[in-house]
């Protein structure tokens, strides 16, 4: 799957900043005001650039190349396609506008310790109380959960599923980071105590469902990007390194596991673009995201692996970053749903569905 | 096992169970961590438990290696910390016992066992890691000693550790910068195995820190270090030979017991039993691998430590061993944090720790590639990168024959044309394949399952095993499984009229005494108890003498019967009823010299009879892995004769290093799955009740080895293996065909699976004499400790 022209050109924007910035700082401030990642799906009616999946993806994948820290996955993908798909004109006019100009960052609190990402067991429960909305519950791996400006919930209402947004600078709102293994990813809970929340949109078990899909789309690119970065290294070492003589790379068995590496990661990235491409609208983005959220995460997890054992030992040190892509590999995999939950998606859409 | 073994293994679990840490100890990798074990095994010397294996004057129990295996096994079930002072007590010890003098055992271990001096090892450098003989550090002649001089790196724990002992250049000091030294340009010779302090002067050790964030290893930067003479081990330019009977050590049984990974095979297991989806066949299946893998590892150690008590010397298992191990170490742990899902990657869960430092299992003590490398050229003896000519073609390896009478049915088989009698069996023709088992029949092989009082040879369940792993190595075409095993335990438990061998049958109404001889039958009704003990009697003589085969199906495992024209007596076998029958219309198998037909059973011979039916499948099953073992090894020795001769680019192809690895990964295969074999089949001869779960053991890891062996071998022998005419064919079919039979893979993993659903027991080793009483596994506690260590 090639990329167009402007997509192409959106990459090399992208690589060519992270790339001049100072390996100390953050690209993001740079990344959101000089090429306005965050407001990429987001329609030009709610301050966005009005274009979609596709491009976010394209800088997803530059995002995961380097392991940049970056709001867009939890911010500008989970939280504002689900406010988007929930069809509340209000919500959008009022929450978007921040979040495309990345004035602003959101995260969605979502999932139970489980960490299902679905909607029949919730975090949170949502009571009526005369025309507000009160929330309480806990819910766990909030992307940017501590930091964010905006907090949206998603709720068990006594009439299904719903979707709040809750001022996090109010009294029994507590967020807490979480310490994980990815220092790169910025995870936190959430936990409300009868908390006042607006309700967004009507029955959220589609928006959120709509989120998550592109978010594993996103998440999925970003993994190509990290498990190509990962095999580029790994070759480079590979050329570099020398043992009994020789480099390496010279050694068959090592170059057969990194031609093995390759194909793994060219297919990986033709997966990413063609589920990137999904039109709105289109009945089989939960199958698509599902596929890409398996396939994607093995990948990178086995491309991690690789890359630290072809290190040899400077693969396990702190100081060299093998161990980061191995760790972004983890968090990746069970974000948004395990791989396993995901393939018993794939496999009863495909094998209990009706002809 | 003698009472004395049994009472020190009882005093151990004891006195592990009376002083283990209440939670685990703070990483051995951080200074206060380090401290906090040199203590635990302060405790444990106390105790003189701490060096089991060493002589008592060295603070020992004069423990055999079995007894050594037992007590670690007690060890890791009761969820002993990590030894701290391994590389010490694993390492340098065996070396100074091997090499050293007594001055230095006297001076050196004492301490050591008392963990007043723990050692770290300097082996690598920084352009030294694989190749080791690329070391450039140096050991300059002085005055009563050595002067030590170099960069050593990824010694772990030096840190924190009081000595170290590492190889230095002696000889060609003035080595050029590929390392490559001395003399004629060997660069083995002219290094020296030698000790020192690491608070020496002259040392400086900087902490390295490892991808989980601890400084578990470091580099030892070496200027002037004075080493005296009395602290050489062995001789000045003989340390890489002594190095190496160490590396050997280190890979092998010394450094990773089995009861580590049996401990954490138990957690796995406890932990799915906890948290693991019932519909999530494919995690189960994972559990079902690591739990088998470890078994096999287990196993497969004891057998080694029963040879080398018998006087044999460690070969390459040490290779075999380290790669089997390190990736079983990897899988068993991402099982498990795929079953906690996203708590995976919380700091602190104990599970992620282990998942990390199992990472690094494949890299150390010689990388797995090394290891492959190694296993192609000793075992498979598969040429090196400079041949340019054919090598030998004649292969054979693996273990020698287990009696002359294995040798005599090997010799049997290798001197008789198999290919041509299953080719023409295949055509139509089986008179030369029927002349084959007439053969076997004289030398025993088809009466070894029947009992003796029909004419057989009572045989055990291990040599049904070994016979039948000769004829899957051969590809002997006929039912096999079938004739040999499964119908005579069948036909056994019938003819018995003595006691309940059908014990269910007992409560049944229809069997009727006064039935008369030969009276005819209503059908569906029984024979009398008397009559059919007759017939079995008739039949299992004529199965001993070789005039009968039979064939059998066993619905829903085995559908179909083999073979069933070959065959004069057709059963059918379901827990409601037995029955004799026809054989419907032959339907073509993959392998062209097997037949497969539905049976149509109307002859019944017992009712309820699910006991019987359960053991003679289970025997059959044991078969079928039998030959499937033989056939892997039979297409691992094929694909190393060709690799040998057939040259390509200028060179024989099995010196390339993917096709050796590609054949290492094989061997390896096969040498783990024999041990479940073996265990399988005493399991059946103490008539065990896990004989369901080793058996499924065994199929599993016989069934894959054996698909793995037949798709390297295809691979190998590149298009000509592809082809009909190559005998290939012949073993490739035979694979195929067997790999489903008698219950799937997947199916065996289930059964695997709900047997450790089952409260479980660590079993001791089954071979060799320190079979103890079982013992009982408490599952490690689970994975939400974060309690500080005792006090």
């Amino acid at each position: 799957m090639g990329l167009t022209v402007e997509q192409r050109d959106l990459r090399d924007a992208v690589r060519g900043l992270i790339a001049k910035t100072d390996p100390a700082v953050s690209p993001w401030p740079r990344l959101r005001k000089e090429i306005g990642v965050t407001a990429l799906a987001i329609p030009e009616r709610f301050g966005g650039a009005g274009a979609g999946l596709a491009e976010t993806c394209v800088v997803m994948e530059e995002l995961g190349r380097n392991l940049t820290p970056a709001p867009m996955l939890g911010s500008a993908v989970l939280a504002a396609q689900a406010v988007l798909a929930s069809g509340d004109e209000a919500a959008c006019e009022r929450l978007l506008p921040a979040i495309a100009d990345g004035s602003a960052t959101a995260a969605l609190a979502w999932t139970t310790p489980a960490g299902r990402w679905g909607t029949a067991e919730l975090g949170h429960c949502a009571r009526a109380v005369e025309r507000h909305w009160q929330l309480t519950g806990s819910a766990h791996y909030v992307l940017d959960g501590a930091t964010a400006d905006v907090l949206l919930v998603a709720a068990t209402t006594p009439d299904g599923t719903g979707l709040f947004e809750v001022d996090p600078r109010q009294d029994g709102v507590a967020r807490t980071p979480v310490t994980t293994m990815d220092a790169s990813r910025d995870l936190a809970v959430v936990r409300l105590a009868d908390v006042t929340g607006r309700r967004i949109g009507e029955d959220a078990v589609a928006p959120l469902a709509f989120a998550r899909d592109q978010a594993c789309i996103a998440l999925g690119a970003e993994q190509v990007g990290a498990a190509e970065r990962a095999l580029e290294l790994t070759v480079a070492h590979l050329l570099t390194r020398v043992q009994f003589g020789q480099p390496l790379g010279a050694f068959q068995a090592l170059q057969h596991r990194a031609a093995d590496l390759h194909v793994l990661v060219e297919s990986a990235r033709s997966l990413s673009r063609a589920m990137a491409a999904t039109l709105t609208g289109d009945p089989d983005l939960g199958l698509r995201a599902a596929a890409v959220k398996v396939y994607c995460s093995e990948t990178l997890t086995r491309a991690a692996c690789e890359m630290i054992q072809l290190h040899g030992a400077i693969g396990v040190t702190w100081e060299h970053q093998a161990h980061r892509y191995l760790k972004r590999a983890h968090s990746g995999r069970y974000l948004f749903g395990s791989p396993a939950r995901h393939l018993s998606a794939i496999s009863a859409n495909l094998i209990d569905a009706p002809n | 096992m003698t009472p004395d073994t049994g009472a020190f293994l009882a005093e151990a679990r004891d006195w592990l169970a009376a002083h283990m840490p209440p939670g685990p100890l703070p990483s051995v990798d951080t200074a206060e961590g380090f401290e906090w074990h040199r203590e635990w095994e302060r405790a444990l010397a106390a105790a003189r438990l701490s060096v089991v294996s060493w002589p008592t004057e060295y603070g020992g129990r004069d423990a055999s290696l079995l007894e050594w295996l037992a007590f670690e096994e007690a060890y890791y079930a009761a969820g002993g910390p990590v030894r701290v002072g391994q590389n010490g007590l694993f390492l340098l010890a065996p070396t100074l016992f091997a090499h050293g003098t007594r001055e230095q055992r006297d001076r050196l271990l004492p301490p050591m066992a008392r963990a007043d001096e723990i050692w770290a090892q300097a082996w690598s450098e920084p352009e030294a890691g694989s190749d080791l003989a690329a070391i450039r550090s140096r050991a300059v002649p002085t005055d009563g000693g050595w002067l030590l001089s170099g960069t050593k790196t990824w010694s772990s724990r030096a840190a924190f550790a009081d000595r170290a002992f590492g190889l230095f250049r002696t000889d060609g000091v003035g080595a050029d910068a590929d390392g490559a030294g001395g003399a004629g340009g060997d660069r083995h010779r002219g290094l020296t195995y030698l000790l020192f302090g690491l608070r020496d002067p002259g040392v400086t050790v900087r902490p390295i820190r490892q991808l989980g964030g601890e400084t578990g290893f470091a580099e030892i930067f070496l200027d002037d270090v004075f080493v005296p003479d009395a602290n050489v081990v062995g001789a000045p330019g003989d340390g890489w030979r002594i190095a190496m009977s160490t590396a050997s050590h280190e890979r092998g049984l010394s450094l990773r017991s089995p009861g580590r990974f049996v401990a954490a095979a138990d957690r796995l297991v406890a932990l799915w039993r906890g948290v693991g989806e019932p519909a999530d066949t494919a995690t189960a299946h994972r559990v079902a691998d690591a739990w088998i893998g470890a078994r096999a590892y287990q196993l497969h150690t004891n057998a080694t430590a029963v040879r080398l008590a018998e006087g044999g010397t460690l070969g390459t298992e040490a290779s075999m061993g380290k790669v089997f191990w390190s990736e079983l170490d990897i899988a068993l742990h991402e099982t498990a944090l795929g079953l906690l899902g996203p708590r995976a990657e919380l700091r602190g869960e104990r599970w992620l720790e282990g998942c990390l430092f199992a990472l690094a299992g494949p890299i150390y003590a010689g990388t797995n590639e090394i290891q492959r490398t190694v296993i192609a050229e000793r075992v498979l003896s598969l040429p090196r990168a400079s041949a340019t000519s054919p090598g030998r073609s004649s292969t054979s390896f693996g273990r020698p024959p287990a009696s002359p009478w294995a040798a005599a049915l090997h010799d049997l088989l290798d001197a008789a044309d198999v290919p041509a009698a299953a080719r023409s069996w295949a055509d139509g023709d089986r008179s030369t394949g029927l002349a084959l088992w007439g053969r076997l029949a004289g030398l025993g092989v088809t009466a070894l399952a029947v009992p003796e009082k029909w004419g057989g040879l009572g045989a055990s369940a291990t040599d049904l095993a070994t016979a039948c792993e000769e004829l899957g190595h051969h590809a002997v075409p006929g039912p096999v499984a079938e004739s040999l095993a499964a119908v005579p335990a069948l036909l056994s438990a019938l003819a018995e009229t003595e006691g309940r061998a059908v014990p269910d049958e007992a409560e049944s109404p229809e069997a009727d005494d006064s039935a008369t001889d030969g009276g005819v039958r209503a059908p569906g009704e029984l024979p009398a108890p008397g009559d059919r003990a007759d017939r079995c009697g008739d039949w299992l003589a004529g199965l001993a003498t070789g005039d009968l085969l039979a064939t059998l199906a066993m619905p829903p495992r085995l559908p179909l019967a083999a073979d069933a024209e070959a065959a004069g007596l057709v059963l059918l076998a379901e827990p409601d009823a037995i029955s004799a029958g026809r054989a419907g219309p032959r339907q073509r198998s993959v392998d062209p010299s097997r037949s497969l037909s539905v049976v149509n059973g109307d002859d019944v011979l017992a009712r309820n009879a699910a006991a019987a039916v359960a053991r003679a499948f289970d025997l059959g099953a044991l078969a079928c892995s039998a030959q499937l073992l033989g056939a892997a090894r039979a297409l691992l020795e094929a694909s190393v004769r060709h690799a040998r001769v057939r040259v390509q680019f200028g060179q024989p192809v099995g010196t390339f290093q993917a096709v050796k690895h590609k054949l290492a990964d094989v061997v390896i295969a096969i040498e783990f799955a024999r041990p479940l074999l073996d265990a399988a089949a005493a399991a059946i001869d103490r008539d065990a009740p896990t004989v369901p779960r080793d058996v499924s053991a065994a199929k599993v890891a016989c069934g894959d080895a054996a698909a793995l062996a037949a798709r390297s071998a295809l691979q190998v022998h590149g298009a000509i293996g592809y082809t009909a005419e190559h005998d290939l064919s012949l073993w490739l079919t035979k694979v195929r065909a067997l790999a489903p039979a008698w219950g799937s893979q997947a199916w065996h993993r289930q059964r695997v699976v709900t047997s450790l659903a089952l409260p479980s027991t660590i079993e001791p080793p089954s071979v060799g004499p320190c079979a103890a009483a079982p013992v009982t596994s408490a599952p490690s506690p689970d994975v939400e400790r974060d309690e500080s260590p005792w006090a």
